[in-house]
């Protein structure tokens, strides 16, 4: 699979969270069970996670590309906040109108794929 | 936009040994090109910012090697001196700083007998390495510090070490130059010579090793007193860029020192901080938020640093060099200084990057021609916003992008200027992630800063309300350009500006 532009982190996350179940809007914005999840990911599938790199170095495996990409994601409102402990993301409706919209025809050749990597995702994150 | 869909160009593997090899002809040239004296003894040194700092006969003889003293000519925080005329500071200056810092957080863990044995000097000559590591974490810094950064981080070499699947992936640039400095063998020989001269021992593979932040578990505390979550770098730039742009924050260092020891978390011996010093952290991460808003990100400065990025393209573009090298590699910019920079204006036959470089020094600065942030976009467009905003991740086919776009606004305003006079700047937003790498004891057990805080709000808030990119080019050109950037961003990225976009640049 060539790496391309679309592999770029904040596309990536959204293909992962449109396959989260309907009644899982919701999921833990820690940062060491965020990053480690998605370095375990990166073990699986190294084309699709090529685009974030991880530093090793520190308490836990850390990527600043997932940082930037979840800043973004929440800045341009496809993320929020509302619980009042600000301790868990909200998957907003415009994940899945961006991905039907933009990237499930680009994506198409590996939405068997990005399902599955989503499962493991919400089996590493405990939801 | 077309290059959503397109393939990353993939460069062939850039040989390691290759970078290497570059590095030794550097290391010959700041450290065995240079006439070697003996140092008799100590020396005092003053600084205005922490006092008088003692160094040792074998630290006066490293500091001395033009690999460090080329520090003097690396200003700290870029160009912001133009901005804020007092940030004059070099990274030699903040060199000493982070020496002195890191050997009173020594003493003060010490002050815990628990302590002593771990930073036992007979041991692990734990206070020469961290020491060292304090005297050598920027010796791999460009000229004007992290502005060349942004871009020799995007070099083939650079790629090679730090990019997917390298040897250093995810560290930075400027620490990897560094490791690859003090780990070559060169290097190694001139350390040795010092042993036997000084009579003293260090490790260097350790002190390479803690600049980029890395050691075994039951060592980690030694590196985070040099690259940790509150470290003598840190400390030191946050007072050292807030004392010299005139800009002073409040942080109650003494207390924080007295508050931190090292216990075993997670099978690590880290630094950890007692409960009481939660305060002067909070004033850490409130006082580094502070400097991204009212330095780092100032519109002025990212406007020099960007005139910085200019020169820098226009010299590879038409084919010129800077001290020989045509800065294609990440290691062609550890020989060119502040210094170097400047001085071409006046050795280089061509008129226009004399004029480019004259621009910088003789503060005609750029302009900024539109505001993008979430104020100057039509709410209702908003939702388009997403394609633009996520060019700036620190990605090469990004930065790629941004100056196609900056290409286009230049050729859409009819050419007014030189195309490397026109820019695209999107700042990285400030992070906190230090507050899940601080843990605290709590009676319970340990927590992280992150579960009394949420500092990822703040962060929020400072986007929210504060960060903006922007489109910079040359004052003569400003409405022009600004009016073809507001043309060819909507036009890519479909969503609407509002009046504020241009009235905040004062067009």
């Amino acid at each position: 699979m060539p790496p391309t532009i679309l592999f770029r982190p904040e596309n990536i996350i959204i293909a992962l969270l449109n396959y989260f179940p309907h009644e899982k809007t919701d999921f833990p914005a820690n940062r060491q069970k965020l990053h480690s999840a998605f370095y375990e990911l990166k073990k699986i599938n190294k084309d699709i996670f090529e685009e974030f790199t991880f530093n090793t170095n520190r308490m836990f495996p850390t990527s600043e590309e997932l940082d930037q990409a979840l800043s973004n994601l929440e800045f341009c409102k496809y993320l929020g906040k509302f619980n009042p402990a600000l301790n868990h993301y909200t998957i907003k409706e415009e994940v899945k109108s961006y991905f039907d919209e933009k990237l499930s025809n680009e994506f198409s050749q590996h939405l068997e794929e990005f399902e599955k990597l989503s499962r493991r995702l919400q089996e590493l994150l405990g939801i | 936009m077309q290059e959503e869909t397109s393939e990353i160009v993939k460069t062939p593997p850039y040989e390691i040994s290759k970078i290497k090899n570059n590095i030794g002809k550097f290391i010959e040239e700041v450290v065995y090109r240079y006439h070697k004296r003996h140092i008799k003894s100590e020396k005092l040194i003053h600084g205005p910012l922490w006092g008088t700092a003692v160094l040792r006969d074998h630290e006066i003889a490293i500091l001395d090697l033009p690999l460090i003293q080329r520090l003097r000519q690396i200003h700290q925080t870029s160009l912001s001196y133009l901005t804020y005329p007092a940030a004059t500071h070099s990274r030699f200056e903040h060199t000493l700083g982070v020496l002195i810092q890191a050997d009173k957080l020594i003493n003060s863990l010490r002050f815990w007998p628990e302590n002593r044995e771990l930073l036992s000097e007979t041991k692990l000559n734990a206070r020469t390495n961290i020491r060292l590591a304090s005297i050598l974490h920027d010796c791999g810094h460009g000229p004007l510090s992290h502005a060349s950064e942004e871009i020799y981080q995007f070099c083939d070499d650079m790629q090679a070490l730090t990019g997917n699947g390298g040897p250093y992936e995810g560290n930075h640039p400027h620490e990897v130059l560094a490791h690859l400095i003090i780990t070559h063998e060169k290097f190694r020989g001139y350390i040795k010579e010092i042993e036997t001269e000084y009579d003293f021992v260090c490790d260097l593979d350790k002190i390479a090793d803690s600049i980029i932040g890395k050691s075994k578990d039951d060592e980690k505390y030694m590196t985070q007193i040099v690259n940790g979550p509150f470290d003598a770098d840190k400390i030191d730039y946050i007072f050292r860029d807030s004392h010299f742009s005139g800009l002073p924050l409040v942080l109650d260092l003494e207390r924080l020192w007295y508050s931190i020891t090292i216990d075993t978390v997670k099978k690590k011996k880290i630094l950890v901080v007692k409960k009481n010093g939660m305060s002067p952290l909070e004033q850490i991460l409130f006082c580094k938020i502070m400097l991204f808003s009212t330095i780092y990100h100032h519109p002025k400065v990212r406007a020099t640093d960007c005139m910085f990025k200019g020169v820098i393209e226009y010299i590879r573009n038409h084919g010129l060099m800077l001290k020989d090298k045509k800065l294609n590699n990440a290691t062609d910019f550890l020989w060119v200084t502040d210094n170097t920079f400047f001085s071409k204006a006046e050795t280089t036959n061509d008129k226009k990057l004399h004029d480019m470089i004259h621009s910088i020094m003789y503060r005609r600065l750029f302009l900024r021609a539109l505001t993008i942030s979430i104020d100057t976009i039509e709410e209702n467009t908003f939702g388009e916003y997403k394609e633009f905003q996520q060019l700036d991740q620190r990605k090469k086919y990004n930065y790629d992008a941004l100056r196609k776009i900056a290409e286009q606004i230049w050729k859409a305003a009819k050419q007014p200027c030189l195309k490397e006079e026109v820019w695209v700047d999107i700042p990285s937003f400030p992070s906190t992630k230090e507050t899940d790498d601080t843990f605290i004891q709590c009676p319970s057990g340990y927590k992280v800063l992150t579960d009394f805080f949420p500092s990822q709000e703040w962060i929020k808030n400072y986007i929210y309300h504060k960060w903006k990119a922007h489109v910079f080019c040359p004052a003569t050109c400003q409405k022009e350009i600004s009016k073809a950037a507001k043309d060819v961003l909507q036009s890519e990225f479909k969503f609407k500006f509002n009046d504020l976009a241009q009235k905040s640049c004062h067009i």
